[in-house]
């Protein structure tokens, strides 16, 4: 099977990897034959809900309301572990922590870096999920 | 078998029972210990109640009577055991609890018993037979079984009713008896022999439930079972929808010309009858806010309705029903209590486990459904803390995955709101955190959490922790067994002493309540007397020459006349008097509310009815004769109520010594002590 986001992984290599293949393979082997659609689905729902979450994150962040960029990180953050996007989860944790202490000035830079590696990881989803369907 | 049965139905909880002040009545009237005041208390406590208790009361007007204004009236007209009834009755019709049945028409049911009710007051009164209140009582309750099942086994039982579709009564009945083991009619009876009921009422709705079969016309209506499936006719014509099937129509018009017949009335009374009736219902329904129909029942279009449907019937254009569908009975063995899963057995299977799951997150939640499929157990999920909580009230599961985090009702709410209802208080509840710190689990375990899981969490971990969790349920469910066979134990128990206690203060000759009840009973009367100021006449009774019937007819007709007094004693004494028999040929009559001077006029015409009534056949034919003493007290001239008993024992005396046959009160006897 072919997988594009080797590539991928390879700029982000000092934050770990886009998504983590082994945990794929668990949750493609959990859905086993009883419920062989449960990773495609799980995808779907991951990137119909997350793309609502950041958007979300986004214009909160404009509106300088980090109560609310708090809770969508934390959301993001659970959501994008489950498809094992542990870069993402691992950047939504540190926007939580940083606007839970309020501090805008730390939070701008990891909430454009958590855009774009949001926007990749959402790439790399859709891919796999066409490989997988394919 | 069938008693069994309704114990297990009674164990689910959920039979229909009275409400509030009903249960205090229930409470109050199961041992003899109670004063009609007492009652008349817990009545007017509901102002709602007294005023339906009034109206049923003065409904069946007796003419000549001033209509009664308070319950303590109606309790000396009717007398206390027939108030009571009504007021349980009424007190069950305001307990409409939660419609879960979904084949099941609540409010059809209840407007038609509330319809028969009307129907068979109006039948008693036309008929003479029986009491109208009586009637209406069992009218309004004959069909409380159908209630109960459906309250009791609301999925199973709609798909019986499903099943069954227009195929008829006897139908129903078996279809019942094949799944639940019992039928509605014998559940009608049950209940209201739990709820001690007279007997007589509970085997006249036995009988009126268990067929719709009418007499052959012309032939008169004897029991009360057999007069209410007559007024079920009433009430299916006040209640029938226009649309109902020829054949229903049809079947409607032949039982209500047997109706006709069977009362001989002129079809144009007929039509009256029941135009009363319905208008009565109407009446009925406001005050009980039953819904009934919109305007007033005309005879005359239901008659064309009638016709039209006769016609279609008899030219073979109406079909006869058949079931609605074909839909399968219920299997017995995956019969037990609908909604109340945690009363079975627990077992090893994991797919007997229910989890339920609760996120917001739709991922989360998905992937979290995902592991508790795999490892077996089924599961059912929700979005948030308020779905999740109706999920539970409606289907408790063993166990309860939640997140802390959630819009509306987050995690720990949920948790602190399931302890605090019963289905949720033992279900074991695991949490899903993003924090493992000291402080944040202290405040999970403090709202009730039983065990936690860190997020992003390890499915591995999760596994493991859950299989805690269904130890622990199983555990659970066995403690719960034995709790549920313990209550069983103790209910039959009760039972048990109450079948006991009723035969200890019961004359079994008579069948006259016993000289230790009316002890009983004279104690609490004299007590409210004592409270109240109001006069109690004790009036003690004898049969004149009693040993001369023994001697010369023998002992078994001696039986005889003993029986024949107490029937006569009890007919002629008003609804709030009570007689007893004391032993040998003694009886003792207690009149509450009563003054001597009152007391008098009621033991003359006692006495007269007596000295006029012939025992007829064995050897005998002649009447009996009864010396009267009354001795009555508002408690300022006596400290105890065995002097009054002694003082109409003395009475008695007199009255046998002035030539028998006549009443003496304790005022003569004291008028004959100073002239002595």
């Amino acid at each position: 099977m072919q997988r594009d986001h080797r590539t991928q992984r390879g700029q982000e290599a000092e934050q770990g990897p886009l998504i983590d293949e082994a945990t794929i393979e668990a949750l493609r082997e959990l859905g086993g034959e009883d419920d062989p659609g449960l990773l495609i689905e799980l995808i779907e729902l991951f990137v119909d809900d997350a793309t609502v979450r950041m958007d979300e994150l986004c214009r909160a962040f404009d509106a300088g309301d980090l109560d609310a960029v708090r809770s969508c990180a934390h959301a993001l953050k659970s959501a994008s572990a489950n498809v094992s996007a542990l870069t993402l989860s691992t950047l939504c944790k540190e926007i939580e922590s940083s606007a839970m202490d309020q501090a805008t000035d730390s939070v701008a830079p990891l909430v454009s870096s958590g855009r774009t590696t949001f926007e990749q990881v959402k790439t790399a989803l859709i891919e796999l999920k066409s490989d997988c369907s394919g | 078998m069938t008693l069994q049965t309704f114990e297990e139905l009674k164990l689910s909880g959920n039979l229909p029972t009275p409400a509030g002040v009903g249960m205090r009545i229930l409470q109050l009237t199961r041992t003899e210990e109670y004063s009609a005041e007492e009652m008349g208390e817990a009545i007017m406590a509901d102002s709602a109640l007294t005023a339906r208790v009034l109206r049923l009361a003065n409904s069946a007007a007796r003419t000549g009577r001033e209509p009664a204004t308070t319950v303590e009236a109606a309790i000396m007209r009717l007398g206390g055991s027939t108030v009571r009834d009504m007021a349980l009755a009424f007190s069950l019709v305001s307990e409409r609890g939660v419609r879960t049945c979904s084949a099941f028409d609540y409010q059809l049911y209840w407007s038609r018993s509330l319809a028969r009710a009307v129907a068979a007051q109006a039948l008693s009164q036309l008929l003479e037979l029986r009491k109208p209140e009586e009637a209406y009582i069992c009218g309004l309750l004959g069909d409380l079984g159908r209630l109960a099942l459906a309250s009791v086994y609301p999925d199973h039982y709609a798909k019986v009713l499903r099943a069954c579709g227009h195929r008829g009564l006897d139908e129903l009945l078996s279809m019942e008896t094949s799944v639940f083991h019992i039928n509605h009619s014998q559940i009608t009876g049950s209940m209201l022999r739990e709820w001690g009921l007279p007997e007589f009422f509970c085997e006249s709705v036995e009988e009126y439930s268990r067929s719709q079969e009418l007499q052959d016309g012309g032939e008169q209506i004897t029991s009360l079972g057999m007069l209410l499936r007559y007024a079920d006719v009433v009430a299916e014509t006040c209640t029938l929808d226009d649309t109902a099937s020829d054949w229903t129509w049809s079947s409607l018009g032949e039982r209500l010309e047997c109706l006709r017949a069977t009362c001989s009335m002129q079809p144009h009374a007929l039509q009256l009858f029941v135009e009363d009736c319905a208008s009565e219902w109407r009446t009925w329904g406001e005050s009980l806010d039953i819904p009934t129909s919109d305007e007033d029942l005309r005879f005359s279009t239901i008659n064309h309705r009638l016709e039209e449907a006769t016609e279609a019937v008899t030219s073979g254009r109406a079909v006869e029903p058949e079931a609605a569908d074909q839909e399968p009975l219920p299997e017995e063995e995956d019969l037990e209590a609908d909604e109340d899963h945690d009363g079975g057995q627990g077992g090893d299977q994991n797919s007997d486990i229910d989890v339920l799951v609760v996120d917001d997150d739709s991922t989360t939640l998905r992937l979290l459904a995902a592991h508790m499929k795999r490892n077996g157990y089924a599961v059912e999920m929700a979005r948030d803390g308020d779905a999740a909580l109706k999920a539970v009230l409606n289907s408790p599961p063993d166990i309860v995955v939640a997140d802390w985090q959630m819009p509306k009702m987050d995690g720990l709410e949920l948790c602190r709101a399931l302890r605090r209802s019963r289905a949720g208080a033992n279900i074991f509840f695991l949490l899903l955190t993003g924090s493992s710190e000291d402080s944040t689990l202290i405040e999970a375990f403090d709202a009730g959490v039983d065990d936690f899981v860190t997020k992003p969490f390890s499915p591995r971990l999760l596994s493991a922790r859950i299989k805690g969790g269904v130890r622990l349920a199983i555990l659970q469910r066995k403690v719960e067994a034995d709790r549920q066979t313990m209550i069983k134990q103790v209910a039959e128990l009760q039972s048990l002493t109450r079948q006991l206690r009723a035969a200890a203060l019961t004359d079994s000759l008579t069948e006259l309540p016993n000289r230790r009840y009316a002890m009983r009973r004279m104690q609490s009367e004299w007590s409210s007397t004592l409270r109240t100021k109001r006069p109690l006449t004790l009036m003690m009774l004898d049969i004149d020459r009693f040993k001369l019937v023994n001697d010369q007819h023998g002992h078994d007709v001696g039986d005889v006349v003993l029986q024949e007094t107490a029937k006569v004693l009890q007919e002629a004494v008003r609804g709030s008097d009570e007689v007893c028999r004391l032993g040998g040929e003694e009886f003792l009559i207690l009149a509450r509310n009563t003054s001597e001077a009152d007391a008098m006029v009621l033991a003359e015409r006692v006495r007269a009815i007596v000295e006029a009534n012939v025992i007829e056949g064995h050897g005998l034919d002649r009447a009996v004769t009864m010396s009267i003493g009354v001795a009555a007290s508002d408690g300022a001239d006596h400290p105890a109520v065995d002097s009054l008993l002694k003082l109409a024992d003395e009475a008695v005396y007199l009255a046998k010594d002035s030539g028998r046959n006549r009443v003496c009160s304790a005022a003569e006897l004291r008028l004959q002590r100073k002239s002595a």
